[in-house]
């Protein structure tokens, strides 16, 4: 899934084609998966389920079983929401889930912002389970470099 | 002796018996009058009586055509039934390209006679591809046709595709198999229910019985599914 909360994941497409023997789905097309607060849009976005391909040719088989991969790929924009905080959103050119480690790296010129903050760098893991997320450097002429920029919140002096 | 009795009012007697002109021509008025008025009184008598009987005439007249239209296609339906073959729990046993066996159903078949490699038109036809296989595709609809010689079956209202693998149902209203490859493809919308979730799309085609399928949407109906959290 694409969000630690779980639950079904809604996906949507101009085309979808299925392919029982690799066991994935590919959504191409204004792609994009929903689950809980979360939302995932691309070009195309592959699901690869467990089990791919040991079913045995009938028709709707690519779209049984559950998903352990997504790739995103093209145009990728992905929205996290939680309670009480600005959207956090991250551009980037591909991104790839994986469900047993439940991260999401997003490669490419890759953009998070969060309110006014924003980092940039060239690849970004987020964990859903810890919430934790690494930036990598992107290449600069001064080698693999992380920006970002930070307001400070202004709190009111208490006195 | 031959009394001659005249009319009051005849054209030729001169009431006025050398009355002043003014009175004649009064007279004459008063007679052309009658006149009009005797000439009306006749079409009116004559529309009274032919105004009803065209009424009856046009009344039978549309009678005659719906019993003779009814005739005619009784006698079309006994002609097309004395020349076509009805065949009851029908059953077409076949293979494709690949060799995989298909068997096509019906409640009931029926076939122009003289038309061997004919149209067939089925009712509550069902359709099993890939028979010899542990879990093969069941299509069944409430009507379709079977075209032998080009080996497309064409189902059409309640079409319900039940993918063996995974317990996948597709619901829509029209579906074309081609029995020589086993393509099976329609162009209106399909929902799909299963274990794992649900899908609907504008149109469909799956391919090499289930191996590939596509799904397609049109402008902003997109393919949409959801997909259940194991």
């Amino acid at each position: 899934q694409i969000s630690g909360s779980g639950g079904p994941i809604m996906m949507g497409a101009d085309n979808l084609e299925v392919i029982d023997a690799e066991g994935v789905q590919i959504w191409s097309g204004r792609a994009e998966a929903t689950q809980g607060n979360n939302r995932m849009r691309a070009n195309v976005i592959r699901a690869y389920h467990a089990g791919g391909g040991n079913r045995s040719g009938a028709p709707g088989g690519g779209l049984s079983g559950d998903i352990v991969r997504m790739v995103a790929e093209g145009d990728v924009y992905f929205v996290s929401r939680s309670e009480g905080q600005p959207d956090q959103v991250i551009r980037g050119d591909q991104a790839v889930y994986t469900r047993d480690t439940d991260t999401i790296v997003v490669t490419g010129q890759v953009i998070m912002t969060q309110g006014e903050n924003v980092l940039t760098g060239s690849r970004l893991t987020v964990n859903n389970t810890t919430g934790r997320a690494v930036m990598d450097g992107a290449p600069t002429e001064a080698g693999r470099r992380v920006r970002g920029v930070f307001y400070p919140e202004n709190r009111p002096q208490t006195r | 002796m031959n009394d001659v009795i005249r009319p009051a009012f005849d054209d030729s007697f001169d009431p006025s018996g050398g009355l002043s002109s003014e009175r004649a021509a009064e007279s004459r008025k008063a007679a052309a009058a009658v006149r009009q008025w005797r000439r009306r009184a006749r079409i009116v008598r004559l529309a009274r009586r032919a105004l009803p009987l065209s009424i009856g005439l046009i009344v039978l007249l549309l009678v005659g055509v719906a019993a003779m239209r009814t005739f005619q296609a009784a006698q079309a339906e006994n002609e097309a039934q004395r020349a076509s073959a009805t065949l009851v729990n029908a059953r077409f046993y076949g293979q494709d390209r690949q060799g995989r066996a298909f068997l096509i159903g019906a409640a009931t078949a029926r076939q122009m006679l003289g038309a061997v490699q004919g149209p067939v038109a089925l009712e509550q036809p069902t359709l099993e591809i890939g028979r010899d296989q542990p879990d093969p595709t069941r299509v069944r609809a409430d009507r379709g046709v079977y075209d032998q010689r080009t080996g497309i079956l064409t189902l059409h209202d309640d079409v319900r595709i039940n993918e063996g693998g995974q317990g996948f149902e597709f619901r829509t209203q029209t579906a074309v198999v081609d029995t020589r490859t086993g393509v099976v493809s329609g162009r209106s919308p399909v929902e799909g229910q299963g274990p794992m979730g649900s899908i609907s799309a504008s149109s469909y085609a799956i391919y090499d019985q289930g191996a590939r399928i596509v799904f397609r949407g049109s402008g902003d109906n997109k393919v949409r599914a959801t997909i259940n959290d194991p």
